[in-house]
């Protein structure tokens, strides 16, 4: 990873469009975090991708680990079915 | 035997001639219906129709009387957004706009929807509580405590535990008030459903978790009802811990293998249940998809204390008919559902003519002996019994998760997996033979072929 001064850093997460309730909780707070994150800095791009089909996670680069909500960072995945501390995801974006 | 007696004594661990089924349906009660899930959650009529509606169409053993895990959040000033297809979810925190945990009020019956959850609750329970087991359920206090503080609650953990302890007693003072409405609404089980903690260590969940959810379930033990601990997402390590806090149940998702909940929660007595996966095969499988996942699930939970349920509310799109395949398999309706649903249609299978065949041909039908372990020794026991016997006897497996296997079995007249059906005659139904007898049964069909 090489690290450019203004560089964009595409933080996409990706989850169920129908999730069960403890998933939506999560997602939600995902969410939140990356909002969060794309204010506190200002080259982050946040894109949430709901799927209709579980299938449709094949169409997505970047994905080992199909438990949701995942995150991919510039497409990386770093997190699968969890919740990340918002202090790591930040080390990970610092390195971009 | 009511079916509401079947989930408690499942749930008390006791052993019982069938394993219980509670389908855990939350929104999925709007798609029964025909209504949105934002119309649904904010009805009592809707919701008393959605519960009715399962009950009809699922012939379960037990339902919950909501699944909606934002009910105490809304009520303490949290904004909910709510959706088309999903339950709401929590878009504020009170605690992280300025608001102390001293301004939080511990909500009661006026508060939020609990009017039109407590008014639906009353009328389930008073239609229904008679048949089957209805729960409420509760947030757990680590899940209502991060609605309240966000996700700030992780770093409080280090930086200020002192604080998330006096929420985590707040939260705790909130589980216990809200199964006393339940309980006082008629409910049989109050379900602490705290899926947040599977983002928290063993070490953090014993200090931030145990203290308070062990309160509750003492609570509701004290006015003789049965309690639940859920938990979703991948909470393995964090098993032992639940146990700990003296539930009569744990309930759990796809995330972590039942063979290693039951054996955890059986060392303290507790019982389980749960474990149907819900995405991959209730939301996206077919009725097969299901029938063989929930006997999977029923092989490894047994008849000791296992409620076979999902790992978690069924998504509101879940086809019925997916639901149905698995009612049908607990109460041993297999192929008259088979039959009814369609699912075969084209499938051809053609069973041997038994008696003008040279060999004795067994057939034994199963879920899959690679992965159903009851299924394993029942081919074994038929291996070992046809030895001696050279090309006389042959023996196959007919795995349902094929659908000509599945033909075979209806042709057969098998409702039951697995089975062991000779020469045509169904002989062992789910209980494995020893092997003298199977021989026995053997020889009598060589003799019936050959002249004894």
């Amino acid at each position: 990873m090489t690290k450019s001064m203004g560089d964009k850093v595409t933080l996409k997460m990706v989850t169920l469009k129908e999730p069960c309730t403890a998933c939506v909780i999560l997602d939600g707070l995902l969410k939140e975090m990356l909002e969060k994150l794309r204010k506190e800095k200002g080259n982050i791009e946040v894109e949430i991708v709901e799927l209709e089909h579980i299938r449709d996670v094949y169409g997505i680069e970047g994905v080992e680990v199909e438990k949701f909500p995942l995150l991919l960072i510039n497409g990386e995945q770093v997190t699968a079915g969890t919740l990340p501390s918002q202090r790591r995801l930040m080390e990970i974006i610092n390195l971009y | 035997m009511k079916p509401k007696q079947y989930v408690m004594d499942a749930l008390y661990n006791k052993t019982v001639d069938r394993i219980p089924w509670v389908p855990f349906v939350g929104c999925h009660a709007a798609k029964l219906i025909d209504v949105t899930a934002s119309e649904y959650f904010k009805s009592s009529a809707n919701i008393v129709e959605g519960v009715k509606k399962a009950y009809e169409i699922y012939n379960p053993d037990g339902l919950p009387v909501l699944f909606d895990l934002q009910v105490e959040a809304e009520a303490m000033g949290c904004r909910l957004k709510y959706a088309e297809t999903n339950p709401p979810s929590v878009e504020t925190h009170p605690l992280e706009q300025g608001k102390d945990i001293e301004d939080l009020k511990i909500p009661g019956e006026a508060d939020g929807r609990f009017p039109i959850v407590l008014d639906a609750a009353r009328k389930i329970c008073s239609g229904l509580g008679n048949e089957i087991a209805l729960y409420g359920l509760i947030t757990g206090p680590f899940t209502l405590a991060l609605h309240l503080m966000g996700t700030d609650i992780f770093y409080e953990m280090i930086d200020n535990p002192g604080r998330v302890k006096k929420l985590m007693g707040f939260c705790k003072d909130v589980c216990i008030n809200t199964s006393r409405m339940y309980i006082e609404a008629g409910v049989d089980v109050v379900a602490l459903v705290d899926p947040m903690t599977s983002q928290i260590s063993p070490d953090n969940f014993a200090e931030f978790v145990s203290p308070y959810a062990s309160e509750v379930f003492d609570s509701i033990k004290s006015k003789d009802r049965g309690c639940s601990f859920f938990v979703c997402g991948n909470a393995k390590n964090n098993i032992e811990q639940m146990c700990k806090c003296g539930p009569d149940n744990i309930s759990i998702d796809e995330n972590i293998p039942l063979e290693y909940v039951v054996e955890t929660a059986s060392k303290y007595g507790i019982s389980v249940g749960g474990n149907i996966k819900l995405t991959v095969t209730m939301l996206f499988g077919t009725p097969m998809d299901n029938i063989n996942d929930a006997k999977n699930c029923m092989s490894i939970g047994g008849n000791k204390g296992y409620i076979l349920s999902p790992g978690c509310d069924m998504p509101f799109s879940t086809p019925v008919e997916n639901v149905k395949a698995i009612s049908s398999l607990v109460h041993g309706e297999v192929s008259e559902f088979l039959e009814s649903a369609n699912v075969l249609e084209g499938v051809e299978y053609d069973l041997p003519d038994y008696v003008n065949e040279k060999q004795v041909i067994i057939d034994i039908i199963t879920i899959d002996s690679e992965s159903c372990a009851p299924c394993q020794y029942m081919v074994k026991a038929v291996k070992i019994a046809s030895e001696g016997f050279g090309d006389k006897v042959t023996y196959r497996e007919h795995k349902i998760k094929d659908k000509e296997s599945v033909v075979a079995m209806l042709k057969l007249g098998v409702t039951n997996i697995p089975t062991i059906v000779i020469d045509g005659q169904i002989k062992h139904i789910s209980i494995i033979p020893d092997v003298e007898t199977l021989r026995g049964e053997i020889k009598e069909a060589l003799d019936k072929k050959y002249g004894g």
